[in-house]
Order: C-alpha cells, then structure tokens, then sequence
C-alpha cells in the first residue's frame, strides 16, 4: 500500500515538472480547398434533357467528349474547355446567345499571341476564361496575377 | 516521505504556467499581435478581459479582427468602444477602415455623419470614399481636399484627374464597327490578336463559300458562308463583350491604385505605437 502511495507519489511529481506543452508554433496557412472545385473540369457525360433543343446539346457534346475530345487527350488551353464553355453559355443565357459566345471564344481560341497576359492562368497552365465573363449581363475582371 | 512530500508541493506550485498570469499573458498576447499572428492574440486578449475591462485591450482585439478580414467581428467590437471608450475618436476611424476595407462605401458616410466626428482621419477617409464612387457621383476638388495637406493634396488632385479621364469604351460602337468590318469592334477595344484572328475566320470561310458559288458547288457554298455567317455574328457579340471587359477592368486598375494608396498612407490613421 505505502509503495503504491509512493509510486503514484512520484507519478504527480513528475506531472508537475514536467513542461506543458505551449503554443508556440504559428498557425499555418491552410490550402484553399475551394480552388480544387473550381479548377477541376468534372465532365457530365448526359444524354438527357428537360427540352428536345437541351437534349440535343447535351447529347452532341457528351458525343463529342467521348468520341473526340477524350480520345485526343487534355488539349483545350482554357478553363473551362470550349465545349463545357459553350455549355454553360447555354445554361446561362439561351441558345441563340449560347452560340454567339461559342463563336467568339472559338476565335479567342485561335489567337496564339499573348494569351498568358490576357487571361490569369490557372492549375495546368489553362487560361481561365468562364462564361459568365461574356452574358453581356454579368461585367466584371478576372485579375491576371 | 517528507522529501517525497516536499517535492510534491513545490511541483504543484511551480507547475502552474507563467502564461496563466495577467501581466504575462499580456505580454504574450502583445508579442502576438506584434508578430501579426492575430487569431492566437484574439483568444490570449480575450482572456485577459476576464482578469477586467481595458479598452486598450479592446481596441487590439478590433484590430486584429479587422486585419484578419472579419468585418462584422470587428464592427460589433467597434460599437462596444464607441460607447465605453476613452479613445472614441480612433474608434470612429477604425470603424471607418472597416466599412471602407469591406466596400460599404455609403454606410461608411452614413456612420461619419452619425458620429459627427471632427477627427481629421476621420474625414480623410469619408472624403477619400467619393473616390470609389461613380465619377457623377465625384464631389468637386476643393470640397473633396479640404481635409488633406498639401502633400496630399497634390497626390489627390491627380487621382481625381485621373479618375476623370478614365479611359472607356462603348460596346455599341464595338459592336457596329464589327458590323463594317469583322475584327474593327476588337481593334477598338484594344484586343488586336483577337481583331486579326476575327477577320481571319470571317475572310477565309467567306473566300471558301464564294468560290463554291462560283464553282457550283452549291451545298459546300451555303455550308462555308454558315460558318462564316458564325464567325461574323460571333466577331459582333465578342466586340460588345470585349468593350465591357475593357471598362471593368480599366475600373480595376483604378480601385487597385486607390487600395495601394490607402494601403500606404495606413488608412491616414496614425501609428499606435503598440509594437515599438
């Protein structure tokens, strides 16, 4: 009994010299986790429709991902790639719009001449250039770093 | 036993953290605020409120939520001071930084005028606020300066100037000249790699359709003047979206110069001295 007193004695002993663990470390900067959504192109492969316009859309360019695009490889310098552009032009304007904005990043798309300084680059050296940038609705300046 | 004893007792006084004492608390709560690790000195100055009120304490707490971005935090803590403060007058222009930091630009003229404050910092910053505002909006230069020394007068004047004369361009006019000529409305707009690409497009797929005609070859000449009709319809929007992305990001180079300048002249506040 007296050996275990001493024991746990010692035990309370040590706890108290022993050094409590101080916070003497800096927080570090967390990643941005929110970068990986949007950089990330998550293709909605989608051979449906609320509309028989908005089937066709969806369904030429989900051919078009699995018969072309996928087959060639990651080539498309911008994000978001020219058909998830037009896509999304569709979605967020109408048709006829979708069409117009297609057409204009399409020759975008062509002018090879300093394209790194007109559109801020993002993961995988792409040219961020969303949709919304050109409803005509929407103005605003994505910040080339 | 009695050693056993003895050192138990003198364990359990020395175990207890420096850190746990006020004055030492502080300290480590300055020497965080100072090496701008401002969550951790947010949580030590909140502890030390519990040993009893100090506004300075306070006030380093808005601080420090203020330069960690969080504007409401901040605010709510700023309305705390203004009305248990001995330094009403920072506070007002503290709260001032904030709303300006945050971009609410009419709730921080609507506080300067609530306030009635006749602190100079104060007035700084709400006149230097018509800056962010539309350039109708922009008061005339001897009401705007009336605050700033000549110094700052001078540096005002030419971003008043500036403002002024901001460059801009209508997309309208972008869209007709593309009209005239495809890839004009992007020569406007200052995009000449896309204006040469434009015309290119347009041009070549034009060229082909025309010759189909000319070579009956009736279904390949309505195919390649849809796609240069594409091209063509396409240069127009882009020349209008193009006019739109020249004017806002003429606008954010403006802003960014106007933040820079802020950024250097400390929000015109003065140096606390809390770090010397």
């Amino acid at each position: 009994m007296k050996s275990k007193f001493f024991l746990l004695l010692i035990i309370l002993c040590l706890c108290g010299i022993s050094p409590a663990q101080e916070k003497w470390e800096r927080w570090g900067r967390t990643p941005d986790p929110y970068l990986e959504n949007i950089y990330s192109e998550i293709r909605d492969y989608n051979f449906s429709g609320e509309s028989v316009p908005d089937f066709l859309i969806n369904s030429s360019v989900s051919l078009y991902w699995l018969f072309v695009s996928d087959q060639d490889g990651d080539r498309c310098p911008f994000y978001p790639s020219c058909s998830l552009f037009f896509l999304q032009s569709v979605k967020e304007t109408n048709l006829l719009q979708g069409i117009l904005m297609f057409s204009d990043r399409f020759t975008r798309d062509m002018n090879i001449f300093n394209r790194g300084l007109k559109y801020p680059v993002v993961k995988n050296n792409r040219l961020y250039d969303p949709a919304d940038l050109y409803t005509l609705n929407n103005v605003r300046y994505p910040p080339v770093e | 036993m009695k050693f056993l004893l003895l050192l138990f007792l003198y364990a359990t006084a020395s175990c207890q953290n420096i850190l746990q004492r006020q004055d030492y608390k502080r300290l480590f709560a300055d020497h965080l605020f100072c090496s701008g690790d401002y969550l951790r000195a947010v949580e030590e100055y909140e502890s030390c409120l519990h040993f009893g009120y100090n506004d300075t304490i306070d006030f380093k707490i808005m601080l420090s939520l203020n330069a960690m971005n969080k504007y409401n935090l901040a605010e709510q803590k700023s309305v705390r001071l203004m009305s248990n403060s001995s330094f009403k007058d920072l506070v007002v222009a503290e709260r001032l930084k904030i709303l300006m930091t945050g971009g609410n630009f009419s709730g921080l003229r609507d506080l300067y005028s609530a306030s009635r404050s006749e602190y100079t910092a104060a007035k700084k910053l709400r006149n230097f606020s018509f800056f962010y505002s539309d350039k109708d909006s922009l008061p005339s230069p001897p009401y705007l300066l009336i605050p700033f020394n000549e110094a700052e007068s001078s540096e005002l004047q030419t971003l008043y100037d500036k403002k002024m004369n901001l460059p801009s361009k209508d997309p309208v006019l972008a869209g007709f000249l593309s009209v005239m000529f495809p890839g004009a409305g992007k020569i406007y707009t200052e995009e000449y790699g896309d204006a040469v690409f434009a015309a290119l497009a347009t041009g070549i797929f034009g060229y082909i359709a025309y010759s189909s005609f000319k070579a009956d070859h009736t279904f390949r000449g309505y195919l390649f003047s849809g796609i240069a009709g594409w091209f063509y319809a396409g240069g127009i929007y882009g020349s209008a979206a193009s006019a739109q992305i020249f004017n806002a990001k003429v606008s954010f180079s403006f802003t960014k110069l106007l933040d820079e300048y802020l950024r250097i002249k400390n929000y015109f506040l003065p140096d606390y001295g809390f770090c010397k």
